[in-house]
């Protein structure tokens, strides 16, 4: 955490170290939010390159008032949820429940990267509802609170808790074998 | 059925990399906006980077321009093993106006007496809200005591010390291009705790100073004095110690304590920095100089950039001039002043010649001679002098270089002949005398 501010500290002052720092420490996981959110590689690194481009924008202004992890992964949900809108608006309105990003339009490094039993999970997180794949992805892998997540889908925490319940149970069923009957 | 822990568990496994076309555009893009962003600077935010600049330099450029009466001691450095640096840093950001008191004992300084330390206290009252810095200052040595008084007046770029015993006082003036220059060396606390965070840096844990706990650190870093300015023993002595101590509660620094000494042995000094206060009223009154209609104006300076090498040979002509063209070890301050003071009092017994304006501008050089050399440095101008083994005895051996431009280097002979050479022809020059 320390290291963080002392990074920002940096950050605001120009230092180009700083910057790089701050990336090289968290691309991975944010590019694998990214992606566990998109459910496509190149999707995902776009989101990452998007992010970091607003983010360096905003050097000798910005302040953190939580911890940088947290912030940039906020980013990184902010920006694949306005891809994921306009990309329904492209497909014209079709529902959620059948868009199935996952199965079907996963990209293939995608999948060829993990073990047998994190190809599936990817999979089946692929078929969850956006909203339903945000929140869980945010609470499980990001470590976001329901309240933080609640926030940022405009919903109350009584419905951020539903879709992670909902979509727990969708993946259980789905990795059991039981979603396809 | 799998818990839901369990999937938990498989969710947190999920691990990408990054790849390298992301990294190469990232990357990309941190280069081109952080260098849009210093054009930008440069064109549009021209009046805050002045005011930065020269609310954080006059401190340090009082200094230089006391060294003239005297000598003027000066280090700073910030930070602390537990304190949180960032908070440190973020408080001083905060901070409008800083009163504290410097306290040095140097021995070998040029013009003091043989075997004997020289005391200097100064008083020194910063606002950066008005830019402008006060240093009341107190010589003593035996026989008697010298008090100055140094006005640094941001907004009018210039620097005035009154000498009450002697009624005169002396001005330099600095140019919006130098001010600039020093930006990243202005020795004021915020740059300084940013220089030092970048070294390297000893823990020496938590101690109680009057009554507060404090947690310091020290640093001995060569690298870091070259980045500090003349306000820096860096660029006065050849080697310094310096450590901080940041108050735990407030986290801001309580005392600084310093040792620096030549290479030689010869010229030494310690230094405390204590007495902080922080953002008190200082009354706009007390920063601006009433110089009264019977003071003489000593001497007249003027700290301008671009020349700095030019500046450098002259204050070694002083050497061919008044010291056989022996030249000094190195360019460090206290080097340079403890080898031209014992020439100078021998051609100037009763005193230095205090009508001769011109002269005395020559000397103001002198004090500046380490922060000059330091901006070569700084500037990536590839200086490298050789004082300790060429005099004016060996004319053609190269005593002092920098680069002009990209291809081209100013060779400074040891009978102070200049020459431009490319850099293979340097190569051999410096090959022929190693």
């Amino acid at each position: 955490m320390l290291e963080d501010k002392l990074l920002i500290w940096k950050f605001n002052r120009g230092d180009r170290g700083a910057l790089r720092g701050i990336y090289e420490k968290y691309k991975d996981d944010l590019v694998t939010l990214a992606a566990a959110l998109s459910t496509d590689v190149s999707s995902a690194e776009d989101v990452v390159h998007d992010v970091f481009v607003s983010f360096i924008q905003s050097s000798g202004k910005f302040r953190l008032t939580g911890s940088l992890k947290g912030y940039l992964a906020t980013c990184v949900a902010n920006n694949a949820r306005n891809r994921n809108k306009s990309k329904r608006r492209r497909n014209d309105a079709v529902p959620d429940e059948t868009n199935a990003a996952g199965a079907d339009s996963i990209n293939p490094e995608f999948s060829a990267v993990f073990s047998e039993e994190l190809k599936q999970l990817s999979q089946a997180l692929g078929r969850l509802p956006y909203e339903q794949r945000e929140v869980l992805i945010l609470h499980s892998y990001s470590g976001m609170k329901f309240k933080a997540i609640a926030k940022q889908q405009d919903v109350s925490i009584n419905t951020a808790q539903g879709r992670y319940r909902y979509a727990l149970d969708k993946l259980r069923s789905m990795l059991n074998g039981e979603a396809r009957r | 059925m799998r818990p839901a822990d369990n999937i938990n568990d498989l969710i947190k496994k999920l691990q990408l990399k990054a790849s390298a076309a992301l990294d190469t555009r990232v990357h990309d893009k941190i280069s081109a906006a952080l260098a849009e962003s210093e054009k930008t600077k440069s064109v549009h935010a021209e009046p805050t980077i002045w005011r930065r600049t020269m609310k954080r330099s006059t401190t340090r450029i009082a200094a230089a321009v006391l060294m003239i009466i005297a000598v003027f001691i000066g280090i700073c450095h910030f930070g602390g093993p537990d304190v949180a640096w960032a908070e440190v840093a973020q408080r001083l950001e905060d901070i409008k106006t800083v009163a504290y008191k410097i306290t040095a004992d140097i021995e070998g300084m040029s013009g003091g007496p043989e075997g004997h330390a020289t005391h200097i206290t100064l008083d020194v009252k910063h606002s950066y809200e008005q830019n402008a810095v006060r240093v009341d200052s107190s010589y003593q040595v035996p026989g008697g005591t010298t008090k100055t008084h140094t006005y640094g007046l941001f907004e009018d770029r210039i620097v005035v010390t009154l000498i009450p015993s002697q009624r005169k006082y002396s001005e330099v003036t600095i140019s919006d291009e130098r001010m600039k220059k020093r930006q990243e060396e202005t020795g004021d606390p915020v740059t300084l705790l940013n220089a030092m965070l970048e070294h390297d840096y000893a823990e020496l844990g938590r101690k109680e100073i009057n009554g507060v706990m404090a947690s310091g650190i020290e640093v001995s870093d060569p690298k870091l004095s070259a980045k500090m300015g003349s306000f820096i023993s860096g660029t006065m002595f050849d080697e310094t110690i310096v450590q901080l101590w940041v108050d735990e509660q407030n986290k801001l620094p309580i005392r600084i304590d310093a040792t620096g000494s030549s290479h030689d042995g010869q010229a030494s000094m310690e230094v405390v920095y204590d007495g902080f206060q922080w953002d008190i009223p200082i009354a706009p009154a007390l920063l601006k100089p009433e110089i009264p209609n019977d003071y003489e104006l000593l001497a007249q300076g003027n700290w301008d950039t671009g020349n700095e090498g030019e500046e450098i040979i002259d204050v070694l002509r002083l050497f061919v001039e008044f010291a056989d063209g022996k030249y000094p070890e190195s360019l460090k301050l206290m080097t340079v002043a403890k080898a031209i003071a014992p020439a100078l009092r021998k051609k100037f017994p009763l005193g230095p010649p205090l009508q001769d304006k011109e002269f005395l501008a020559r000397l103001m050089k002198v004090d500046m001679v380490g922060m000059t050399y330091a901006t070569l440095e700084k500037d990536g101008k590839d200086p490298a002098y050789y004082g300790d083994k060429v005099s004016i005895e060996s004319p053609d051996a190269v005593l002092f270089r920098w680069k002009i431009d990209d291809g081209t280097y100013r060779v400074v002979f040891g009978d102070l002949r200049t020459e431009d050479v490319s850099a293979e022809k340097l190569a051999e020059l410096e090959n022929l005398q190693r």
